[in-house]
């Protein structure tokens, strides 16, 4: 420990060599800059109201500075700097500082925080008539500033030490200063109330001086001043730039002293002063360097070892555990998990947390502490809280012999809570957690019959099967057992899927799948099993054929039905079965390839055309062609598609007519309306488009409705036929989602051209049939007239009329 | 275009540069580490958390805008220093600034000197020049009441000895009624150094704390003739001297060393700063000048400078300053200074008792001679010759 010293005031001879202010005498080695730096940190002025001329007394009371200022690189100041009164030449306004400063903060302040050293017996004020001073060793202390004196004087001021040691910490995170009005003494001691809480580094990290006669002047963390000095506080500095504790005027900052830190060391300061003092050395051996922004934790861990929860109990808070766990020694690890486990019951995710800590633990020291309180919690947990913690419990040790060890007394429990599960998945809970507890296997007959009580519930098999396998030979008979015995008709694929997750499980179901003659069920399964569903039909069918020794169409119909349950297959598929058994291809597979069909028709032309072809070959054969006309409707399309020059309608014609066949399929006919439609649209000549669209119209009305659509879409609303005010009323509600551009050309053009007398007719008829769609209807003819009219049209419009705008 | 001059940190920047500090009171801006000003204050502390501050956008008249809009939407007034981010006076961009430097050993009385000063220039000056003098800011109230005419004017005491370090100037408003029948104002603002004695003991304290000398609109060297061994030989058992003894030419010449040095100005011209060498503590030293002398009676200036009185009295303290000193000092001032005059003057009118108390009150003598010369040289304020009594 080495401080070198200075001492500085207005004296006859000095380092300089002149009168004045100067540096009187200093240790030799000194460097010059280092002295500039320190001058203006140790100035005094004293407080404004202070006497000019004052006596011995009222010397005694000017405010004392006590200063500490780290430098930088690990140098740090110390200063004692007190108003003198007169100087050499009999002038007012002498000061007398002295500083220490060392090299080595850390190594010269290991055992003493600078607060301490508050009216040091070390500390001079007289100047030296020797220019050279030795280096100090040690500072002694007074004594005014040490814990337990912290304490007393913290307890009949109980109202603010939170917001002080939050304030603190808040100026190490933020660097917002904290200036305390108060008498010099006082704001020493909350200086070391402050600072006796924090960490070493960050205690040593807090600038301070206890008296400044500008706040605004200083750099030091905190800040002491006299109620008389520069500083304004004004409500905007005392609200969002200072942290201020005016003990004078009491004005005093809003400080949130919610966290933890704040609330536990204004509670460890009305305990004992030992319980503060000790948070360092807690902090330095378990979370050294600690962040100010982290220290509410650090705090928190320190409060757990001391085994004083404060609050509640986070993830984070394990998290920062397990972070640091080979830090603690198991003594303080079982006082932390005693604390917290002992807390009640937790929520999972904490659960979770202390899961991790336990593996970090493993290969540490405190290893045998921490599984010797987890364990048997989370096994206890595991048998009478939830499922969730029979999983974590499961990957705890794997059948470590000291975790059965620990857990042998909650054997009875356990047997009992799996004879009462009252649920599939509570039972398959609790099995896990028996097999890794060591349960399952001491009684493997009454465990083999609670698993074949709930081996039928679809959400339990494959963990229960799984389990069985490891378990013993007579769990997995009776799994199997209740598999054979359940009806396979009765299985929902979802049972089936989740069961041949498992490879092993898949290879049981297998066999009871072979033996079984439902080929319902065969297929079921396959379906599951294969990727390909060509594949599980096909060796559906097989079966099929070697059970009953042929397959019948309906047979190849039913089994397709389980196949392709609720999809369309795919036109390969269609395809392949079309080729591998023309002869039995069913009826309702024309179905299932006509959208493919008509959709790859303009996408994959040529497998479409492929597909027409096999089509085409089994209509004749079974004659089906008659009711649902896939392949004409195919054929129409492609000739409506790539019209020939010579004779431009007839495909059209052959499209309509087709079109007016009674039993064609709806999508069928819906495919063939748009090429129509688009083939209409396709038309220049006015008088063949009116006799085409006529003769549609007349086939199918609807046709109507798709052409619109159509012309809408393509903007060319002017051809649609709107002589009726139901075509009309039609129209203009398939246009409505168009209604922009519709306004603006289109039908309006039309309307325009319309008498008005025939335009309130529209609106009459309408009301006949659809009051609501008359409404509709005038509404958008008011808009119409709001968009479109003329200036004289606006000039002369009557106000609600409704007319002009149609016109 | 004209670029300004921060009074605190002597750095010249444009008006476009011109800073602003939010100040929305509501906290909804975030503080941010001001490190600007941290390394103004420069006493290794880490910065201090300060409402943010940011350059306006260019705006489209020249000149520095009233106020700017902070990014939080709050509209702020508060200008700043671009380099030291210390508060800009207000109105300090649009007036001259004349930058009075108040230059001396220690002991010689320059904040009596100062303190004397603008509590004349406040009351008594004002009616004779239709003019007003009031301080520009808070601070400058505070330090002037506080360090200055509680101890003159309200204790009756000396000033205590002044700090060595480096303090905040004082700043004023010169406001003068200009014209009879279309009336104007002109506004000279006034920044006044106040700097201890100590400061100019060496030439690396005086480069450290007094670089405002170079960018000074006018130098006022304040000398006391009782540091004068010569004065203090003629003088001796009836006045009790000071314990400093200065020589003036040490001071002088380490002056124009640092002004030299800060401006770059070439050894073989003379620096155009106008300077007055001020011998303070006349009262003390009445005895040693000839009776009639034009220091024995005071001159009130109305409303211009009494040139023939500044004339006559500049020819009167040179004479006696070459018996005193030699002609050293002459030549030294002649050589290094464009322009310069002598002055007397007393402060308080009597020195301190040995309790240091100004038993009489102040009564001063010729205060503002030196500072009228000075604003007549910077051409503030006109100078006549006329009759004197």
């Amino acid at each position: 420990m080495s401080f070198m010293q200075a001492y500085y005031t207005s004296c006859v001879s000095g380092l300089r060599g002149s009168k004045g202010f100067q540096f009187n005498a200093a240790t030799p080695g000194f460097d010059p800059r280092l002295l500039d730096q320190i001058e203006r940190l140790g100035m005094y002025a004293p407080p404004s109201s202070a006497a000019v001329q004052p006596s011995d007394e009222e010397l005694a009371r000017f405010p004392l500075v006590l200063l500490y200022q780290p430098l930088g690189g690990g140098q740090s100041v110390l200063a004692q700097s007190r108003y003198i009164g007169l100087d050499y030449s009999g002038r007012w306004g002498n000061y007398f500082t002295h500083y220490a400063v060392t090299e080595n903060t850390q190594r010269d302040l290991a055992n003493q925080l600078p607060i301490e050293l508050w009216k040091s017996p070390a500390w001079m004020s007289a100047e030296s008539s020797q220019r050279e001073l030795p280096h100090v060793s040690e500072f002694p202390l007074s004594g005014v500033i040490d814990a337990e004196a912290v304490r007393s004087f913290v307890n009949e001021r109980p109202g603010h030490v939170a917001g002080i040691v939050e304030a603190t910490r808040l100026a190490l995170k933020t660097g917002r200063r904290v200036v305390i009005v108060d008498e010099d003494e006082s704001i020493a001691k909350w200086i070391a109330a402050a600072t006796y809480a924090l960490p070493r580094h960050l205690a040593l990290a807090t600038s301070f001086t206890t008296y400044a006669k500008s706040p605004y002047e200083s750099g030091a963390i905190i800040i002491g001043t006299t109620g008389d000095s520069d500083f304004r506080g004004t409500q905007f500095e005392i609200d969002h730039q200072y942290s201020v504790f005016d003990f004078i005027h009491g004005r005093f900052s809003p400080i949130d002293v919610s966290s933890r830190f704040a609330k536990g060391v204004a509670a460890a300061w009305r305990q004992s002063a030992d319980r503060v003092a000790n948070f360092a050395a807690f902090a330095q051996l378990v979370d050294a360097g600690v962040e100010a922004a982290a220290v509410d934790q650090t705090w928190f861990g320190y409060a757990l070892t001391d085994g004083r929860l404060e609050g509640t109990v986070t993830p984070a808070d394990i998290m920062w555990l397990t972070e640091r766990v080979e830090r603690f020694n198991s003594e303080q690890m079982r006082r932390v998990l005693s604390s917290v486990i002992g807390n009640g019951a937790l929520r999972f995710d904490l659960a979770e947390a202390l899961f991790q800590l336990y593996h970090r633990a493993r290969r540490t020291p405190v290893a045998t502490a921490v599984e010797e309180q987890i364990a048997p919690w989370l096994a206890q947990t595991a048998i009478t809280e939830s499922e969730s913690y029979c999983e974590r419990l499961a990957e705890l040790s794997p059948h470590s012999e000291n975790v059965r060890r620990l857990a042998a007394p909650l054997a009875p429990q356990w047997f009992q809570a799996i004879d009462s599960a009252a649920s599939a998945p509570r039972f398959a809970a609790l099995l896990v957690s028996g097999d890794v507890l060591g349960f399952a296997l001491a009684d493997p007959r009454r465990t083999g019959a609670a698993a074949a009580r709930w081996i039928t519930d679809a959400s339990v098999q494959a963990r229960v099967l799984h389990l069985a396998r490891n378990a013993s030979g007579e769990m997995l008979a009776a799994t199997v057992a209740a598999l054979r015995a359940m009806p396979p008709a009765e299985m929902p694929l979802e049972r089936i899927e989740s069961w041949l997750r498992d490879e092993q499980v898949r290879g049981v179901t297998r066999d009871v799948v072979a033996e079984s003659e439902d080929i319902g069920f065969y297929a079921r399964v396959l379906t599951v099993l294969e990727r390909d569903p060509f594949t599980a039909f096909n060796a559906t069918v097989l079966t099929a054929k070697q059970l009953d020794g042929s397959v019948t169409a309906a047979r190849i119909d039913e089994i397709c039905s389980i196949v392709w349950r609720g999809v369309t297959p795919h036109v390969r598929d269609v395809l392949r079965i079309s080729e591998t058994y023309p002869a039995l291809m069913p009826a309702t597979k024309l179905l299932f390839a006509l959208p493919p069909l008509l959709f790859m028709q303009t996408t994959h032309p040529e497998e479409a055309e492929q597909l027409a072809a096999v089509l085409a070959k089994m209509e004749n054969r079974t004659a089906l062609g008659n009711r649902f006309y896939p392949v004409a409707v195919f054929q129409a399309r492609r000739a409506l598609m790539h019209l020939n020059a010579a004779d431009p309608y007839k495909p059209l014609e052959t499209a309509i007519t087709l079109l007016g066949k009674r039993n064609l399929d709806t999508g069928a006919a819906a495919w063939l309306e748009d090429a129509i439609a688009n083939n209409l649209l396709s038309i220049r000549d006015p008088r063949v488009h009116t006799k085409y669209l006529s003769r549609a119209i007349a086939v199918h009305g609807d046709l109507l409705i798709n052409y619109a659509r159509r012309a809408v879409e393509r903007l060319c609303t002017s051809a649609v036929p709107v002589s009726t005010a139901a075509y009309l009323f039609q129209v203009w509600r398939i246009a409505g989602e168009h209604r922009e551009w519709l306004l603006a050309e289109g039908l309006a053009s039309q309307l325009r051209g319309w008498p008005r007398k025939r335009v309130d007719e529209v609106g009459h008829e309408l009301a006949r049939v659809d009051n609501a769609a008359a409404t509709a209807w005038n509404v958008w003819r008011l808009e119409l007239g709001g968009k479109k009219t003329t200036f004289l049209g606006r000039l002369f419009r009557r106000r609600g009329s409704g007319q002009g705008g149609a016109r | 275009m004209a670029k300004l001059l921060c009074p605190y940190c002597f750095s010249r920047f444009t008006s476009e540069q011109m800073q602003f500090r939010c100040v929305n009171p509501t906290g909804d801006c975030p503080m941010v580490l001001d490190v600007e000003l941290s390394r103004f204050v420069s006493d290794g502390s880490p910065p201090v958390p300060k409402p943010r501050t940011f350059t306006p956008p260019r705006p489209f008249w020249p000149g520095v805008p009233r106020s700017a809009m902070c990014s939080c939407r709050y509209e702020t007034r508060l200008k700043l220093c671009p380099h030291c981010h210390n508060e800009w006076p207000t109105g300090l961009e649009s007036t001259e600034n004349l930058i009075i430097a108040v230059i001396g050993a220690k002991d010689v009385g320059k904040s009596h000197y100062i303190a004397v000063l603008i509590n004349t220039l406040t009351n008594d000056f004002g009616v004779r020049f239709r003019a007003s003098l009031n301080a520009v800011d808070d601070r400058t109230r505070t330090r002037y009441a506080a360090e200055f005419r509680k101890h003159v004017y309200e204790e009756k005491t000396a000033i205590p000895t002044t700090r060595a370090a480096r303090t905040y100037p004082l700043i004023y408003r010169l406001v003068f009624e200009e014209g009879t029948i279309y009336k104007s104002l002109r506004v000279v603002t006034l920044v006044f150094f106040d700097t201890a004695g100590e400061n100019f003991t060496t030439t690396n304290t005086l480069n450290a704390h007094n670089r405002y000398m170079a960018s000074a609109s006018g130098i006022l060297f304040l000398l006391d003739p009782l540091q004068i061994p010569a004065v203090q030989s003629r003088l001796a058992g009836k006045r009790v001297f000071p314990e400093e003894r200065t020589n003036p030419i040490d001071v002088v010449s380490r002056t124009d060393e640092v002004i030299r040095n800060v401006l770059g100005l070439d050894i073989h011209k003379r620096i155009r700063i106008p300077v007055a060498l001020t011998f303070s503590k006349l009262d003390a030293i009445r005895e040693l000048l000839p009776r009639g002398s034009v220091a024995h009676r005071d001159c009130i200036h109305q409303g211009v400078l009494n040139l023939t009185d500044q004339e006559q009295m500049n020819e009167t303290m040179r004479t006696h300053v070459a018996q005193w000193v030699g002609t050293g000092l002459e030549q030294l001032v002649s050589q290094r200074f464009a322009e310069y005059a002598y002055f007397g003057v007393s402060a308080l009118g009597c020195a301190p008792d040995e309790h240091g108390r100004i038993a009489g009150g102040v009564a001063p003598f010729r205060i503002e001679d030196p500072f009228l010369w000075l604003l007549y040289r910077m051409r503030v304020i006109d100078g006549q010759r006329r009759k004197t009594a």
